[in-house]
Formats: C-alpha cells, sequence, structure tokens
C-alpha cells in the first residue's frame, strides 16, 4: 500500500479546520470569540486550496488557487477589521446608552 | 525519507486541527488572540511542505501578524479583559456540531474519492505565460488572467477601508506609553529596510514568488510600527495622505481598465507593453494595500480620529 500524498493530509486537515470554525461562528454567543472562529474557518478554507493546488504530484503547483488565496488573505483581513470597527461601534453605542 | 516526509506531513496536519480546537476553546480573549497567531504560523509551516514558499511568507504578515495586531488593539480599545461569557446552552450547541462533523465527513470522503482525478488550469497558465508580460505565473494570474477579479477585490479592500476609516469614533482608545529608546532606534533603523524589502518584493514578482500583495503587507507591518513610534506625523498627515493612499489602488486600476477600453476589451493589455501596465498598477495597489491596513489597524485601535477638529 502507497502512502498518502502530503497534499492530501493537509487538505483534509483544511477541511477539518474549517468545519470547526463554522462550528464557533455558529454555537458560539459572544461576538469577539465569533470573529476568532471567522478567522478559523478563513484560515481552514486557504489551507484546502493551497493543498488542492498541489493535487498533481509533480510539477509545479497550480498558479490559479495560489492567486486566490493570495488576494483572498488580504480581503479575509479587512473583513475582520471590518467586523472588529462595527464591535467597536456596537460597543460605544451600549456604553452610551448606560450613561444616560 | 519518505517515511519521515510522511511523519512530519501526518504530524504537521493533526497539531494544525488540534490547535483549531484549541484556538476556540480559550477561556479569556487575549488567549485566544495569541491562540490564534501561533496557529496562524504554523498554517504558514505547512504551507511551504505544499510548494507555497511565498503564500506562507503572506500568511505570516498578514494571517497572523496584521490579524492578531488587529484583534489585540481592538481588545484593548473594547476594554474585554475579563473571560468569555459562559457558552450558549447544550440543546443550541450539540445539533450545530453533529451538523459540523457531519459535513466535516463528507467533505473528507469526497476529497478523498476525487483526489486523483485530474483537474485544474496549469497547463492552460504556463502556456500563456510569454503573453502575459510576468514570468511569475501567479502575478500573471492575478494581474492579467484575472485582473477583473483583482480590481474588484482592490474594490472591496477600498470599501473595507473607507467603512473602518468611517465607523471608529473619536478617541476611544488611550494613548499608548510612550516608546523606549530601543524601539525608537530599532523604527529608526526598520523604516529604510521595509521600504526597500517592499519596493523588491513588487519589483521581483514579475519574475519570481512576490507582488503587491505580499509587499502590501509588509508595508502595512511599518506602518502599525510607526503608529506605535514617537512620530505624530502618520495622525497628523492622515487625511490627505490617507485618502489620497486609500484611493490610488482602485483608482490607478479603473484608469488603467478605462484607458485600455478603446483599444477593445476592459483590461486587456497590449502584449508589447503589458509588463508596464502590470508595474504601474502593482505599485499603485501596494501602496494601497499597506496604507488600507495601516488604517484597518488604526480605526481598531480607536487612534484614527485623536483630535476633535479632525472628525467631519
Amino acid at each position: 500500500m502507497s502512502l498518502p500524498p502530503g497534499a492530501l493530509l493537509y487538505a483534509l486537515a483544511g477541511v477539518w479546520i474549517s468545519v470547526i470554525g463554522l462550528r464557533g461562528v455558529l454555537a458560539e454567543e459572544e461576538w469577539f470569540r465569533r470573529i476568532v472562529s471567522a478567522n478559523v474557518m478563513g484560515s481552514g478554507v486557504f489551507l484546502l486550496l493551497v493543498a488542492l493546488a498541489r493535487r498533481a504530484p509533480d510539477g509545479p503547483p497550480d498558479p490559479v488557487p495560489h492567486g486566490m488565496i493570495l488576494t483572498g488573505l488580504v480581503v479575509a483581513v479587512s473583513a475582520t477589521a471590518l467586523m472588529l470597527a462595527l464591535l467597536g461601534f456596537l460597543h460605544d453605542q451600549q456604553d452610551g446608552e448606560d450613561d444616560t | 525519507m519518505l517515511y519521515a516526509d510522511f511523519i512530519f506531513d501526518l504530524i504537521l496536519s493533526i497539531a494544525l486541527v488540534v490547535l483549531g480546537m484549541i484556538t476556540l476553546q480559550q477561556k479569556t480573549p487575549r488567549e485566544a488572540v495569541v491562540q490564534l497567531m501561533i496557529f496562524g504560523l504554523l498554517v504558514a509551516l505547512s504551507w511551504i511542505r505544499i510548494d507555497a514558499p511565498d503564500l506562507a511568507l503572506t500568511e505570516a504578515a498578514i494571517g497572523s501578524g496584521v490579524t492578531g495586531a488587529l484583534l489585540l488593539a481592538a481588545l484593548r480599545r473594547l476594554g474585554l479583559q475579563q473571560t468569555f461569557p459562559p457558552p450558549a446552552p447544550a440543546a443550541i450547541r450539540l445539533p450545530v456540531t453533529l451538523g459540523c462533523a457531519a459535513l466535516g465527513l463528507l467533505l473528507s470522503l469526497i476529497l478523498i474519492q476525487s483526489w486523483d482525478e485530474p483537474a485544474g488550469l496549469t497547463d492552460i497558465v504556463y502556456a500563456h505565460i510569454p503573453q502575459s508580460g510576468s514570468a511569475n505565473p501567479v502575478t500573471a494570474v492575478i494581474l492579467n488572467f484575472r485582473s477583473f477579479d483583482t480590481l474588484l477585490e482592490i474594490g472591496v479592500l477600498l470599501v473595507a477601508a473607507l467603512s473602518v476609516y468611517t465607523l471608529s469614533g473619536p478617541a476611544a482608545g488611550t494613548p499608548v506609553r510612550p516608546p523606549g529608546p530601543i524601539f525608537i532606534l530599532y523604527l529608526r533603523w526598520m523604516t529604510p529596510i521595509f521600504w526597500l524589502v517592499t519596493l523588491y518584493m513588487v519589483w521581483i514578482g514579475g519574475r519570481a514568488p512576490g507582488g503587491a500583495f505580499q509587499a502590501g503587507a509588509l508595508l502595512s507591518g511599518l506602518g502599525a510600527l510607526t503608529l506605535l513610534g514617537p512620530s505624530p506625523w502618520p495622525m497628523r498627515l492622515r487625511r490627505r495622505v490617507v485618502r489620497w493612499g486609500l484611493t490610488l489602488g482602485f483608482g490607478m486600476f479603473l484608469l488603467a481598465a478605462a484607458w485600455l477600453w478603446r483599444y477593445g476589451n476592459l483590461l486587456t493589455y497590449p502584449q508589447d507593453h503589458a509588463k508596464t501596465w502590470i508595474l504601474i498598477i502593482e505599485v499603485a495597489c501596494t501602496l494601497s494595500i499597506g496604507i488600507s491596513l495601516t488604517v484597518m489597524f488604526a480605526g481598531c485601535a480607536g487612534w484614527l480620529h485623536e483630535d476633535p477638529e479632525a472628525v467631519t
């Protein structure tokens, strides 16, 4: 029996990491924790994509998923920043209500 | 040798899943963020194993570094130092957990079954590289074959940065402790080095791993460091530099698209000048990505509108 390729192991890890993150996003109630979960989920999806780019055992990896991940990483971090800014806004609003 | 590789990959992939779980089990927000950063670095390590070293660099800089900085800055601003509230009741968590486990099993089975099926666009991309104006296949994909996608992604970045800019209220963050002499010296030495490496990354992106997104990530690191430094200039200069800097990438991209429209299609570069077009767009996008991420960091830390006069 031949050993499974390393990329397949990482692809499976990517699937389970994104599933764990998805569970966190759906099941947690605290907003900050949800944002962290969304980041874990995103990392899992990226890991899966990088591994899928390496499906052919030899030759160069597929550059199309690589391009998607490169732009996706920047978009993911800006989504995190937007979520945090919205959370901060919500926080300030609630503080204002507490004062009155 | 083959066995050693396999064992390493097996241990690392299991460690990644376990670390992901641990990250979401932490009791306090600060621990969760630190754990997430460690997790991001290990993800980057695994990408080196599957032949994506430039992506690993970007993941270490953005996925672990910038994201961690954003989350820590936001924690400070929100004052979330206490432990997390108790989790949701089991009646909610159990069905969600079971559903997610089923999804994971299904995806794993599909992945194992379809792994050997030939797919992907590697051959098509490599066949067209000579016409693309970039010897680096990833740059060719991002800025030529799929440049329309990238244009919209830079647009998403602009919208997100503007939203953070608008949402962050005046002076919620308390000023940080003044930087020590070692940090000031470090910043003075590192600033030119950061710029040098950034420019090199943009330039080398034409034929080797590198390009606007990696360079922009590096630049945002310098931006965050400068915000923590002694000089108030990033705050003073922000209105003009920041507004121009945020729009530069998207603006140049749109101008290029409009200009090239005259020759036929949107963003189809004339073959002889493709390299020049790509380089111009890449430099503009690098500056914009760096400034956007810096603005987001400042916004999440509550430092964007420090003096009330600036809030208009």
